[in-house]
C-alpha cells in the first residue's frame, strides 16, 4: 500500500529551549499571536459586515453632531455667553453619551457568544483537546471581541475632535470621557465572556448581559433616589458608582452645558453626581467625582470575573485549585487594591483633605440670585439644599469678591492683549450679566456673574489706571463712532461666560471680545476659553483651552 | 508496548455509571476498534482519554506515562476527533487547518507545509479556498480527521468517524484509516457499526453498559464468543417434535426458536467437528424429520457482538 509521510513536528527544537525563563515566557499567551485572535479576526472582519456597521455608526454620529450643531445654534440665548463653547460642550457631551450607549449595546452582543457559541457549535472540545491553554482561549476571545468595539470607539475620536474647533472642551475632558468609555467596554466585555462561559448558552448569556447592563444604568439611580426619599436627605453619591452613565457624566461635568437645548445633560450630570456636591458638599474640600469610584469598581469587577472565568473554561479539574493559582489570584487582587488605595491617597489632598477656608463671603455676591441653584427639569425628590451653601462654595475657592473679580480681569486681560490690534484698548465696555439669564443659572457650576466693581478695580490694577471701563447691558449698547457706524477704533466690548470650577480646583472661563476690524467697516469677534488657577494667591491664566 | 492503558477507569454522571472499571489495553501501532451499542460508554471513554472529561476514579496511561497534571504535554501526542463536531463559519478550509496548526504552535513555514500535505492526504486539495460550511458531511468528516493530524500525533482517538456517511464516503474513510494505520499510528476508533470495524481493525474491544465485555484480536474474540457452532435448521415437520429429537442427540446444546424469514426455524448450539455435523443431519433425516434447510451460521463480528452482549442487554 502506498503510504505518505506525515509531517514530523519540531519536537527537538522545543526540547532544546532553556528551561526556566523560556518556560515562563512560553506561558505568556503563545509565542506568536494568539491563534484564537487570528481565527476570530479572520472571520469577524471578513466581508463587508464589520465595515458596514462601522460606517453606519460613524454616519449616525456625524448626522447627530450636525443636528446638535444646528439646534444649539438656533436655540442659543442671544445674550449671556458666547455660543461657540456651548456648541462644543453640547456636541462633545452628546457624542460621548452616544458612544457610551453604542458600547453598552455592542459589547454584550460580541462577547456573550465567546465561549458558549463554541460549545453550541460543538467546536469547544476540539479546541480544548489542543495544547492551547484555556486562559489563552479566554484572552483570545476577549481581545478579539473587544478590539472590534475599540475600533468603533477610536474611529469616532477624529469626529469627536471636531469639538475642539468650537472650544469649551479641553483635551483633559476628552481623555476622561475616553477613559470611562474604555473602562466600561472592558468590564462589560469580561462580564459578557464570564456569562458566556457560565451560562453555556449564547441566547441566555446575551439576555443576561443586557439585563446586567440595564441594571447598571437603572439600579443605582433607583437606589439613590429610594435612599434619599426614605432618609429624607441626600443619599451618599457613592451609590451611583456602578452606573456607566453616572461615571461619564461626572467625568464630563466640567464641560456640561448649563444652558441651551441640551442643558438636560447638565441636569443629568448633577443627578449622576458630577459637581452636584460642590454645591451640597459636606462643607470641606471638593467632593471626589463619581468616576473615581466607578473606575476602580469596574477594574475590581473585571479582575474577579476574569479569575472566575479562567476556572469556568477549564474542561476538567475546574475547581481543583492549585495553591499557585490561589496565590496568584490573591496577589493580583492585593496588588490591584493597593494600587487603588495609593491612587486615592495621593489624590486625597485635592479632594477629601483639601484645606478650605471658612466662609467669609456672606453678603450676597455679584448680583446673582443666590438661592436657586437648580433650574430646568430637576426632579422634586432631591432635597433642596440650604441657600447659604452656594456662598460657601464660592468662598471655598474664592475668598472675596475681589478674588472673583480677579479671575474675570485676568481672563479679559489675557484675551485683549492677544486679540486686540494694538494690544491695549483705551476704552472697555464690559457686558453686564443679566440676572435672570445668568445669575440663576448655575447648573453644574456654583459661580455667579462677575462682581462689577471688583472686576473694574482688578482690571485697572493689572492693566492701567488710565483704562476706561464701562458696564453695559448688552453689546449693542456700546456707542458707535458717528463717522464709521461701528465701534470706536480704540474701544472693545468684552463679554464674559460663566466660570466653571473643575474638579481639580481650576476654573474654566470663556471670554468674547469685539472690536472694529482693520478695514474699519465691521466688527471682529474673538472667543477664547481659559483655564485659570490660583498661583501665589493670585488668579492667573494657565492654559488656553483649544 | 502499550500505547493506551486504562486501569479501573470509572466515570459517573450523577447516579448513572457511564464507564465502570474499564481496563483497556491497546498496544502501540494497533488499529483498535471499540464496539458497543449506543450508550455503552464509548464516547465517555474516548473523552476521558482525550483529557476532556475527568475520570471519577481510575487511571489512564498513555505510552506508559500516567496522566495527571501533564495534560498540555500529553495533548501533543494525541489527536482527537469527536463524534459530533461543528465547523467555524466564515472560515476557509486552509484557514481551518492553519488555525489548529497555530494551536499546536507550529512555526509559520511548517504550518503551510502541513496544511497542504494534510489536505492532500484527506483529498481536499481542491477545496482549499472553499468555506468550511459549504463542505459536504463526508468532506467535513475528513477535514475534522485532518485537524487531528496537524501535529502528527502518535495516538489517534476517533469517535465514530464514519457515522452519518454514505457508503462511498465510508469506504473512503476506511481507506484513510488504513493508510494512517500503515504509518504506524496507534488508532483507537469507536463505532456501533460492526461491519465497519470487522474489516478494518486488527483488534477490538466490545463494550456494553460501561464495561469491556471482551477484548483482543478478532480471532481470539471469535473463539471466546462461540463455545461451539451454530446451526440453523428449517423443517416442515412440527417444531416441537424436531426439538425433542434434537435434545436427545449428542453434542447438541441449547435449541431455540428463531423467527426470521417466512418460516420458523431452529437455532442449535452444537459442539463437534464437520463430521459430527454431517452425522447430525443424517440422523435427523433418518428419524423422519423433513429438513428443508440446514446451514451453519458463520461467526461474523455482528454475531459475536450479539452473542456477547445478549445476556446483559436482557
Amino acid at each position: 500500500m502506498e503510504t505518505r509521510e506525515l509531517p514530523v513536528p519540531d519536537i527537538k527544537r522545543r526540547k532544546e529551549r532553556g528551561k526556566s525563563v523560556v518556560k515562563i515566557l512560553s506561558r505568556l499567551p503563545q509565542y506568536g499571536v494568539n491563534p484564537i485572535i487570528v481565527k476570530e479576526l479572520r472571520s469577524r472582519m471578513r466581508g463587508a459586515r464589520a465595515f458596514v456597521i462601522l460606517t453606519i455608526v460613524l454616519l449616525l454620529l456625524a448626522g447627530f453632531s450636525y443636528l446638535i450643531y444646528r439646534l444649539t445654534l438656533a436655540m442659543a440665548p442671544t445674550a449671556g455667553t458666547p455660543v461657540s463653547p456651548q456648541i462644543g460642550q453640547t456636541l462633545f457631551n452628546t457624542l460621548a453619551f452616544i458612544e457610551l450607549m453604542i458600547v453598552c449595546l455592542i459589547t454584550p452582543a460580541v462577547t456573550a457568544g465567546a465561549i458558549s457559541s463554541e460549545r453550541e457549535k460543538l467546536t469547544y472540545e476540539m479546541l480544548l483537546s489542543t495544547p492551547l491553554r484555556p486562559t489563552s482561549i479566554l484572552w483570545g476571545k476577549l481581545v478579539s471581541a473587544l478590539s472590534y468595539v475599540f475600533l468603533l470607539i477610536f474611529a469616532a475620536v477624529p469626529l469627536a475632535s471636531l469639538v475642539f474647533t468650537f472650544g469649551g472642551v479641553s483635551l483633559r475632558d476628552m481623555a476622561k470621557a475616553l477613559l470611562v468609555i474604555i473602562a466600561t467596554t472592558i468590564t462589560l466585555g469580561v462580564m459578557g465572556v464570564f456569562l458566556s462561559a457560565w451560562l453555556g448558552r449564547t441566547a441566555r448569556a446575551t439576555v443576561a448581559s443586557y439585563l446586567v447592563v440595564l441594571l447598571l444604568f437603572i439600579a443605582p439611580v433607583v437606589v439613590y433616589v429610594a435612599v434619599a426619599v426614605l432618609s429624607a436627605k441626600a443619599s451618599p453619591r457613592q451609590l451611583l458608582m456602578p452606573s456607566p452613565a453616572g461615571a461619564l457624566f461626572s467625568a464630563l461635568s466640567t464641560s456640561m452645558p448649563y444652558m441651551g437645548p441640551f442643558s438636560v445633560f447638565g441636569d443629568l450630570g448633577r443627578l449622576m453626581g458630577g459637581n452636584l456636591d460642590i454645591v451640597w458638599g459636606e462643607g470641606r474640600g471638593i467632593p471626589r467625582p463619581i468616576y473615581h469610584y466607578t473606575l476602580p469598581f469596574y477594574g475590581g469587577m473585571a479582575i474577579v470575573l476574569y479569575l472566575l472565568t479562567t476556572r469556568l473554561v477549564q474542561p476538567i479539574r475546574r475547581w481543583h485549585l492549585k495553591w499557585k493559582e490561589v496565590l496568584f489570584a490573591l496577589a493580583l487582587l492585593a496588588f490591584y487594591s493597593s494600587g487603588v488605595f495609593l491612587f486615592f491617597r495621593s489624590t486625597s489632598t485635592r479632594y477629601e483633605k483639601a484645606s478650605s477656608p471658612p466662609p467669609t463671603l456672606g453678603d450676597g455676591s455679584g448680583g446673582g440670585g443666590g438661592g436657586i441653584f437648580l433650574s430646568g427639569p430637576m426632579p422634586a425628590f432631591i432635597p433642596t439644599p440650604p441657600a447659604e451653601d452656594a456662598i460657601n462654595v464660592q468662598s471655598r475657592l474664592l475668598k472675596s469678591e475681589d478674588e472673583l473679580g480677579s479671575t474675570y480681569a485676568a481672563a479679559a486681560l489675557q484675551l485683549y492683549r492677544g486679540a486686540f490690534p494694538s494690544g491695549e484698548p483705551e476704552v472697555l465696555y464690559l457686558v453686564e450679566t443679566i440676572d435672570d439669564a445668568l445669575g440663576d443659572i448655575t447648573q453644574g457650576l456654583p459661580l455667579q456673574g462677575p462682581p462689577t466693581d471688583a472686576v473694574v478695580s482688578q482690571l485697572k490694577k493689572r492693566a492701567s489706571d488710565a483704562l476706561e471701563i464701562f458696564w453695559i447691558k448688552s453689546p449693542a449698547d456700546a456707542p458707535n463712532d458717528p463717522k464709521t457706524g461701528v465701534l470706536e477704533k480704540n474701544s472693545a466690548v468684552i463679554q464674559f461666560g460663566t466660570p466653571m470650577i473643575q474638579d481639580d480646583g481650576r476654573m474654566l472661563l470663556s471670554v468674547e471680545i469685539r472690536f472694529t476690524n482693520a478695514q474699519g467697516n465691521g466688527l471682529d469677534e474673538v472667543i477664547k476659553t481659559f483655564t485659570l488657577q490660583q498661583v501665589n494667591g493670585e488668579w492667573k491664566v494657565v492654559e488656553q483651552v483649544e | 508496548m502499550l500505547a493506551i492503558e486504562t486501569r479501573n477507569l470509572t466515570r459517573y454522571y450523577g447516579k448513572v455509571t457511564a464507564v465502570a472499571d474499564l481496563n483497556l489495553q491497546v498496544s502501540a501501532g494497533a488499529l483498535f476498534g471499540l464496539i458497543g451499542p449506543n450508550g455503552a460508554g464509548k464516547t465517555t471513554t474516548l473523552r476521558m482519554l482525550a483529557g476532556l472529561l475527568e475520570p471519577s476514579t481510575g487511571t489512564i496511561l498513555l505510552n506508559g506515562q500516567e496522566v495527571n497534571h501533564n495534560w498540555p504535554e500529553l495533548r501533543k501526542k494525541i489527536g482527537y476527533m469527536p463524534d459530533f463536531f461543528g465547523v467555524y463559519e466564515d472560515m476557509l478550509v486552509w484557514e481551518y487547518l492553519d488555525f489548529f496548526a497555530r494551536c499546536y504552535d507550529l512555526p509559520t513555514t511548517r504550518r503551510r507545509q502541513v496544511t497542504d500535505e494534510l489536505l492532500e492526504l484527506v483529498d481536499l486539495t481542491e477545496k482549499r479556498e472553499a468555506y468550511v460550511q459549504t463542505l459536504s458531511r463526508g468532506m467535513r468528516q475528513r477535514l475534522c480527521l485532518a485537524h487531528a493530524l496537524v501535529h502528527d500525533p502518535q495516538i489517534l482517538l476517533l469517535d465514530e468517524p464514519a457515522s452519518g456517511l454514505d457508503p462511498r464516503a465510508r469506504v473512503e474513510m476506511r481507506e484513510l484509516l488504513r493508510e494512517l494505520g500503515a504509518m504506524g499510528k496507534t488508532i483507537l476508533v469507536s463505532s456501533h457499526i460492526l461491519s465497519e470495524l470487522a474489516e478494518l481493525c486488527d483488534s477490538v474491544g466490545i463494550m456494553e453498559k460501561g464495561q469491556l465485555v471482551a477484548s483482543g484480536s478478532l480471532a481470539e474474540i471469535s473463539f471466546l464468543a462461540t463455545q461451539g457452532r451454530n446451526l440453523r435448521i428449517k423443517s416442515i415437520s412440527p417444531l416441537e417434535e424436531v426439538k425433542s429429537k434434537l435434545n436427545n442427540l449428542v453434542g447438541v446444546g441449547q435449541v431455540q426458536d428463531s423467527d426470521d424469514g417466512d418460516r420458523k426455524s431452529l437455532e442449535v448450539e452444537f459442539q463437534g467437528d464437520d463430521d459430527a455435523i454431517a452425522n447430525l443431519l443424517s440422523i435427523l433425516v433418518s428419524q423422519g424429520v423433513k429438513v428443508i434447510s440446514f446451514i451453519e451460521i458463520t461467526n461474523n463480528l455482528e454475531e459475536i457482538f450479539l452473542s456477547l452482549t445478549k445476556g446483559e442487554v436482557a
